[in-house]
């Protein structure tokens, strides 16, 4: 059935999924994972919690998908899924961390949930977002790019980083900390010509 | 705090540092007093999610499709399967005698219809309902434990001599509801391979016992049969009720369990997992990292699921098939029952699917495609196969192989979780747990070794002195050295293997199963001032330009790497620096390696 259908296209994927398809229901995961994910890793900073709570987001939406009427995009709906699921996880964690003690992690939790909060109004289904970040990750200079590429995309640590560069690991940290304020502002720069949200 | 301190302070954290809770106070003090900062460092610390969230897509988004497919199915096949078994129960209604149905047919959500079996009474039910069915299954029990094979399995005309009397509370005419079937309990009596002491004790205890004639012991059972077996059963005698009883699974029991392990249950309850939960097929299972739980299946296989998993049983064995498990991250170890040559046990992963006749293994999965699946096997033989290129391999006792994108699928040579690498002459004396390395070439039959053959290329303008102070031409290569006669030294640090001088390194290695591990070093020459010594494990470098004074050695321990290619590679010599030992020799002396696989 899937090789008759337009795996590309998000509407006959949603119709296929609606009559019980999985595989179609797999077309869309294909096409929103990145976005579900990205979503959800700027509140949640535990990796292994955000493949969780994406597939709780896609199983929800899979069994809710009667009730997405096509008011907004399928990408804004699922997002949609994604900040509640994110919220309930932000919050949980937030009274885990305030029972434990950890300052940092509490407060971040609270900080973030506000930052979910305001999420609301503004919901979009940050396409846009990714592409710009990927626009701006090739505008990086060599040595930024290098240490971005082996850092998030090779897996390497910080301390790994260190010893092969001689530097300290706080040098690392706060380098890919420079070039992450540099792609925000390539960012903000790019959404701010489309004239989108970051 | 300055702005670049509170920056400095938030790099450390995100890039994994602990700060003291001191450090830590500071920071909230300092951004819960800016704002405007706050929201940068928190668009950073977005920024830093989102791009390791593209990482990860990138590195198994496909896996993740398929393992969400892989539980919308099952999820799908489980609930057509109640649709069918609830439409049979309804072609079939109750005997007209039947009391009125308090609805719950009528109800279409699995969970439910699953949850009402041991929910308490609703209202409108009797006290006496659930003691008649306790009372219709335990006769049945006991009629089958206790009727001789030959026989038929229905009640003779007299009782057992071991039913125990007690007094009748149970109407005869009141059959019980179909949906009442018996519980567990009874099935796995009856099963073959059950592991009796890893079954909850069954609290039918407490349900009053009533004794029946041997007349409505008949009528009861009849009734039973018919009621649990609506449209299936023949209309022989003897062999519809044992058939059920025989093919029924016994229930999946958690055996032990640590604190954070977690079951999703339904839609997405996700609950703690405690010991002697029984686990429905088709539920995940999740570990957090450093966090573990043991299943034991009804046939005595048990599976002891690492931290950091997701696992799921697919599918119980059936009359066809085997039994399917999914392990779609982490570790596990199982040792498997000997199972029905038709009937394998299979487990599948992102990457990998390896079927198992009966045998002790070890799973580990990683999200990365390139690194796959690592299969280690402890007895027996099992069957991989890589899901990603369809070629599959068989995997002996004592044996590893690594199933992932790119990779051959060929089976190592397995030294388990702590292995000493001697090097030096061949007629070093080894102790229990030692491998010994005198240089040579990597054979794959003996699973380690040198790259490049012991004796090299004459490399022109250099040369070395020996003991004497004849001058010899440098080779490339390797060669073993004794540093003393005495027959009582420590061959650990008397012997070596010297390698790589000037520019020219030299690389040992050493296929075993992808994971963490800790590297433990020993350079020099404990007769004299060598070096300077420089050794890579993995990439790292451990030893750095490091001489040692006679009597002495280099030591570095525990220095953690991870292994990702299924192969542990070390570097030696080389890449010479300003350091100059008393003679201006260059080349690393290895003594030992030692390698700790670290458990999750």
């Amino acid at each position: 059935m899937l090789k008759e259908m337009n795996v590309d296209d998000p509407e006959e994927l949603l119709e296929q999924s609606r009559r019980g398809s999985t595989q179609a229901f797999a077309g869309i995961v294909r096409q929103y994972q990145s976005r579900i994910r990205a979503y959800l890793a700027r509140y949640v900073r535990d990796r292994d919690a955000v493949e969780d709570l994406a597939q709780d987001t896609f199983l929800l939406a899979y069994r809710s998908l009667s009730s997405y009427r096509g008011e907004s995009s399928l990408g804004v709906w699922l997002i949609g899924i994604a900040r509640n699921v994110a919220l309930m996880h932000v919050r949980d964690q937030a009274r885990r961390r305030v029972r434990e003690t950890e300052v940092l992690q509490a407060a971040l939790g609270r900080w973030l949930t506000e930052a979910i909060e305001l999420d609301a109004s503004r919901l979009t289904d940050r396409d846009q977002t990714l592409r710009a970040l990927e626009l701006c990750l090739q505008e990086l200079p060599e040595h930024s790019s290098t240490l971005v590429e082996n850092y998030y995309f090779k897996g390497r640590t910080a301390i790994e980083m260190a010893r092969e560069q001689g530097k300290k690991e706080s040098a690392i940290g706060m380098m890919l900390l420079r070039i992450r304020e540099i792609l925000g502002r390539c960012i903000r720069t790019r959404m701010a010509e489309t004239g989108a949200h970051a | 705090m300055s702005s670049e301190e509170i920056r400095e302070l938030w790099s450390r954290f995100l890039a994994g540092e602990e700060l003291s809770p001191e450090a830590q106070k500071s920071l909230v003090d300092a951004l819960d007093g800016d704002p405007e900062l706050r929201e940068s460092l928190l668009e950073n610390l977005q920024l830093d999610g989102i791009l390791h969230a593209m990482s990860a897509t990138r590195r198994h988004g496909e896996a993740f499709v398929r393992t969400l497919s892989d539980c919308l199915s099952a999820e799908h096949d489980a609930t057509r399967f109640v649709r069918k078994v609830e439409s049979r129960l309804n072609e079939n209604p109750p005997p007209p005698s039947a009391p009125p149905s308090t609805g719950r047919r009528n109800k279409s959500d699995t969970t439910r219809i699953f949850r009402r079996r041991s929910a308490a009474p609703a209202p409108g039910e009797t006290a006496w309902k659930p003691a008649l069915i306790a009372a219709a299954a335990f006769i049945a029990i006991l009629l089958l434990v206790t009727t001789p094979v030959k026989e038929s399995r229905r009640p003779g005309p007299k009782p057992a001599p071991s039913v125990p009397q007690v007094v009748q509370t149970t109407p005869p005419s009141a059959p019980p509801e179909k949906r009442e079937t018996p519980p567990p309990q009874v099935v796995k009596q009856e099963v073959p391979g059950t592991t009796p002491a890893l079954v909850p004790a069954p609290k039918r205890e407490e349900t009053p016992k009533p004794v029946v004639t041997d007349e409505d012991r008949r009528k009861t059972d009849e009734e039973l049969k018919k009621s649990i077996l609506p449209s299936r059963t023949p209309k022989t005698e003897a062999a519809p009720f044992p058939s059920v009883v025989a093919t029924a699974p016994a229930p999946t029991i958690v055996e032990r369990v640590d604190a954070n392990v977690y079951i999703t249950k339904g839609k997405s309850d996700k609950v703690r997992l405690n010991k002697d939960d029984v686990v429905p097929v088709g539920n995940t299972i999740d570990t957090y990292p450093a966090n573990a739980a043991r299943l034991r299946f009804g046939d005595g296989t048990w599976i002891e699921i690492g931290g950091g998993s997701s696992f799921r049983e697919i599918s119980a064995p059936t009359a066809t098939s085997g039994r399917k498990v999914f392990l779609a991250s982490g570790t596990l170890e199982s040792q498997i029952t000997k199972q029905s040559p038709d009937r394998p046990m299979v487990f599948t992963t992102p990457t990998a699917e390896a079927t198992i006749l009966g045998t002790t293994i070890r799973l580990t999965v990683t999200n990365d495609p390139k690194s796959g699946t690592t299969l280690d096997v402890k007895e027996g033989r099992v069957r991989l196969k890589n899901l990603l290129d369809g070629k599959s391999a068989e995997v002996a006792a004592g044996h590893f192989a690594v199933a992932a994108a790119g990779a051959d699928l060929v089976p190592q040579k397995s030294f388990g979780d702590e292995i000493l690498v001697k090097f030096g002459p061949a007629d070093v004396q080894t102790k229990p747990g030692w491998v010994l390395d005198s240089g040579d070439e990597f054979d794959p039959k003996r699973g380690y070794g040198w790259k490049g053959p012991k004796e090299g290329e004459l490399i022109p303008g250099l040369t070395w002195r020996d003991g004497q102070g004849k001058i010899w031409p440098k080779r490339a290569g390797r060669f073993a050295a004794r540093r003393t006669t005495d027959p009582a030294a420590d061959p650990l640090k008397t012997t070596d293997i010297v390698a790589g001088w000037a520019n020219q390194s030299e690389t040992w290695k050493m296929p075993i199963p992808n994971g963490r591990y800790l590297i433990s070093v020993c350079c020099g020459d404990i007769s004299y001032e060598q070096g300077p010594h420089h050794v890579w494990v993995e990439g790292i470098q451990i030893i750095d330009q490091k001489i040692n004074k006679a009597g002495q050695l280099v030591e570095v321990l525990n220095v953690p790497v991870e292994v990702k290619d299924g192969e542990l590679n070390m570097t030696v010599g080389g890449n010479p620096g300003p350091k100059k030992s008393a003679d201006g020799s260059t080349d690393t002396c290895i003594n030992y390696l030692l390698i700790k696989r670290v458990r999750k």
